[in-house]
């Protein structure tokens, strides 16, 4: 029995060394950005692997400062597993997805449909899930993929870390990460809309290594805006203004900036937008659907360069009418752009019926994108102006008072 | 080896009503409540509540009679030697066919989520070996080691809560109900099936054996509803963040929440850590089928002595340990069975025989007051 009792923990601690599944990180190519295009009727995948001692800024020898921080290896497929494959037979090493950072398709097979490898995507194990999907417009998905940023040395690092700061900072775009986009392809009521991107510059020359060495690098890329879905099909894309106003009827706004008219000369107010709240409703008038968009905004005028007085409060709410104005435009725009060009409920108008009153919802589901595109609406903004930064009247004006 | 007093306390009996409660829910039950009633399982899940309570009352009903019994001498008493016996034995058959399904639950979690390459019987063997420890040492440790997995469990769904919560909204649960209220009442009755099967092994535990009788009674009834709400609670974090549509389509919908979770930038890819908490359940409701079936046969064949009692646990574990490595084919073939089987198989069987028993209890008592008024008129 005591040497029973001995042999139990034995045995355990045999066991739980976690042996089978331990790989070295020397065998792994960590994969930090996929590519899809579409060959020959076939699946193109690339991959970018990354160099970690590279994205560490560790070595500096000179054959590792002359080589690339990326590889990119590509293979081709029936399917995205046979196209992962198949990569194998160009590169040594077992491809790693866990630490994929980026995927990018391209447009060619965006408008064909995305349904088919968003399952791969969804069903695959390693991968985590949570990483932005992008539609590349004027190129390839694997010029992206073999393409060579400044600042960050991984493109994919600096694609996804810039998207980031976008929707933080500037709101054009809402960082639409893997696990949102594949919601919206399931969601009733609301299509889909992917971040879209463009490469500026020589393709071929992205892809040296000259590109990250030089102050204003020959290739680099451009968010663009939004790719707007019917089903999981792209079908057109919004330019960055529309895009902006997507973001805003959607209500994922963190922050953004707008330039506001605030005077009869031309000048202009740079408003910092920090707090925006959308409320969007749909309403069923004389058996028709009517849109209600309500937005709330908490603001700071960040720049002023107006003849107002901003010490009277009347200039104040001239200011917020003014911004009120500016983006009810913006989100006019945006809607009858929408509405005409892609006749596509991105905004879930529909979604809003869906939720809320789902027997109405039931009669108009089967032409719900041909009602949209003839949906009046009404928007109403309301912004309040919190702070006006450090200064209180515009420079411009206080030099007047003087002279 | 120390010495048990087998004495647990009341709290401890919550703990297990919570644990083995929502033991049916990882990776199998959850997918056929949310398949059914999609957005609306959270609602399903809170209404079950009032059905979960019957078979619960129905088993502390049976626990309450005859307290320094457990059931299966309770069922000789109730039934007579043979009839006894032979509910006996169909009892615990159903609970080493928990157990076996369970094992299959649990590898199968382990194989989907940590252990991807590893062949199942190794893994099989890993949980085995705990689970034959520490039901060797007995039921005082077996409630010990779940009072201790109990905290640990309360931290990691703090944590969970903590980290989810910037995520959920509301919006994404709507519409509610769009199907009526019957589609939720099947999917309470569907929870019902998977939630109360496990209780059946507290019947195991005479009542006397509880230091503070008294409370029993309510702290199973806690822990039970305790683990209801949470389970509620589970469908209605992970609705509300990834919809019904994506819940239902993910073998593992829960795990693949977490991966979202950032706390601060500071607590991140933290989900294979805090998936612990499902494997907790399992592994209480394992150790305490093992514990049930050996007690079975220790009092039916009267085993005494200790090096033979242990032999049976190990015997009996690798025996399931081995069936369940051929259970199901895949996953979809477990899925399939706890939709269309597991209710009517084993759940309502079970609620029958608990009927059964609960019925002859209330029959032998009214004839036992009888039999006490007409001693005291005569």
């Amino acid at each position: 029995m005591k040497k029973l009792k001995l042999l139990i923990p034995l045995i355990i601690i045999f066991f739980t060394a976690g042996c089978w599944n331990y790989r070295e990180l020397n065998d792994l190519a960590l994969v930090s950005a996929i590519g899809i295009d579409e060959e020959d009727g076939l699946y193109k995948v690339s991959v970018q692997i990354m160099d970690p001692t590279q994205e560490s800024g560790g070595s500096n020898t000179s054959s590792s400062s002359e080589a690339t921080p990326i590889d990119v290896h590509f293979g081709k497929g029936k399917t995205i597993v046979e196209a992962l494959n198949n990569i194998t037979l160009n590169q040594p090493k077992r491809l790693f997805l866990g630490h994929t950072d980026l995927i990018v398709i391209s447009d060619t097979l965006a408008r064909k449909g995305i349904e088919d490898f968003i399952d791969f995507l969804l069903r695959e194990r390693e991968s985590r899930k949570i990483f932005p999907v992008v539609i590349v417009k004027n190129a390839k998905a694997i010029d992206v993929i073999k393409l060579i940023t400044s600042i960050e040395v991984i493109s994919a690092k600096s694609i996804s870390s810039s998207l980031k700061n976008t929707k933080n900072n500037n709101g054009i775009v809402s960082d639409r990460l893997f696990d949102e986009v594949s919601m919206c392809l399931f969601m009733e009521g609301r299509e889909a809309t992917i971040t879209a991107m463009e490469l500026i510059g020589s393709i071929e020359q992205g892809e040296k290594k000259e590109n990250q060495s030089t102050s204003e690098p020959n290739t680099t890329f451009l968010i663009s805006g939004s790719a707007v879905l019917i089903d999981d099909k792209v079908i057109g894309y919004l330019p960055q203004k529309e895009s902006l106003g997507y973001t805003f009827l959607r209500g994922l706004i963190n922050t953004s900036t707008i330039s506001v008219p605030c005077d009869d000369e031309g000048n202009y107010a740079g408003i910092v937008l920090e707090k925006t709240k959308t409320k969007l409703t749909t309403k069923i008038e004389e058996d028709k659907p009517i849109g209600e968009i309500n937005i709330d905004i908490k603001a700071v005028i960040s720049e002023f360069n107006c003849n107002l007085d901003l010490n009277k409060s009347r200039n104040i709410t001239k200011v917020e009418k003014a911004t009120n104005k500016e983006i009810e435009k913006l989100l006019d725009d945006t809607i009858n752009k929408v509405q005409t060009d892609f006749k596509s409920d991105i905004f879930g108008f529909g979604e809003y019926l869906y939720k809320n009153n789902y027997k109405t919802w039931q009669k108009y589901k089967k032409d719900w994108n041909k009602l949209f595109s003839t949906m009046p609406y009404k928007i109403k903004v309301k912004t309040i102006i919190r702070n006006v930064g450090t200064t209180i009247d515009s420079t411009k004006n206080s030099y007047k008072k003087d002279g | 080896m120390g010495k048990n007093n087998n004495i647990i306390s009341p709290f401890q009996i919550g703990i297990m009503g919570f644990f083995l409660g929502n033991a049916f829910f990882v990776g199998m039950g959850n997918l056929n409540v949310i398949a059914l009633v999609k957005q609306d399982a959270w609602i399903s899940a809170l209404m079950s509540i009032v059905i979960c309570l019957i078979p619960l009352a129905i088993i502390l009903y049976i626990i309450n009679y005859q307290p320094d019994k457990n059931i299966i001498e309770k069922n000789k008493l109730i039934f007579g030697k043979w009839i006894g016996s032979i509910i006996n034995i169909i009892m615990v058959l159903y609970i080493f066919i928990i157990f076996i399904i369970l094992i299959w639950a649990t590898t199968n979690f382990a194989i989907i989520i940590y252990l991807t390459d590893t062949p199942r019987p190794f893994i099989i063997l890993l949980f085995l070996l705990v689970i034959i420890y520490t039901v060797i040492k007995g039921i005082e440790t077996i409630a010990r080691t779940n009072e201790i997995l109990f905290f640990i469990t309360i931290t990691i769904i703090v944590i969970i809560i903590i980290g989810l919560y910037q995520y959920s909204d509301f919006y994404n649960v709507k519409p509610i109900m769009k199907d009526g209220i019957f589609p939720i009442i099947k999917g309470s009755l569907l929870y019902l099936a998977y939630s109360f099967p496990p209780l059946i092994t507290l019947l195991m535990i005479p009542k006397k054996m509880v230091k503070n009788e008294k409370l029993f009674n309510k702290s199973l009834i806690g822990g039970f509803v305790f683990s209801i709400i949470l389970i509620a609670l589970v469908f209605y974090i992970n609705v509300s963040i990834i919809t019904a549509n994506l819940f239902d389509l993910y073998r593992m919908p829960a795990y693949y929440v977490l991966k979202k979770i950032n706390i601060a930038d500071y607590i991140d890819n933290v989900e294979n850590f805090l998936s612990l908490h499902w494997i907790i359940p399992l592994f209480v409701t394992m150790t305490m089928c093992l514990y049930c079936v050996s007690e079975y046969i220790k009092q039916t064949f009267k085993i005494k002595k200790e090096k033979y009692i242990n032999l049976s646990i190990i015997v009996i574990a690798l025996i399931a340990g081995i069936i369940s490595n051929y259970l199901f084919k895949n996953g979809i073939a477990s899925y399939v069975f706890m939709n269309n089987w597991f209710p009517y198989s084993i759940s309502l069987i079970i609620l029958i025989m608990l009927i059964i028993t609960a019925i002859t209890i209330y029959i032998k008592k009214k004839k036992a007051n009888q039999e006490k008024n007409q001693d005291s008129d005569s």
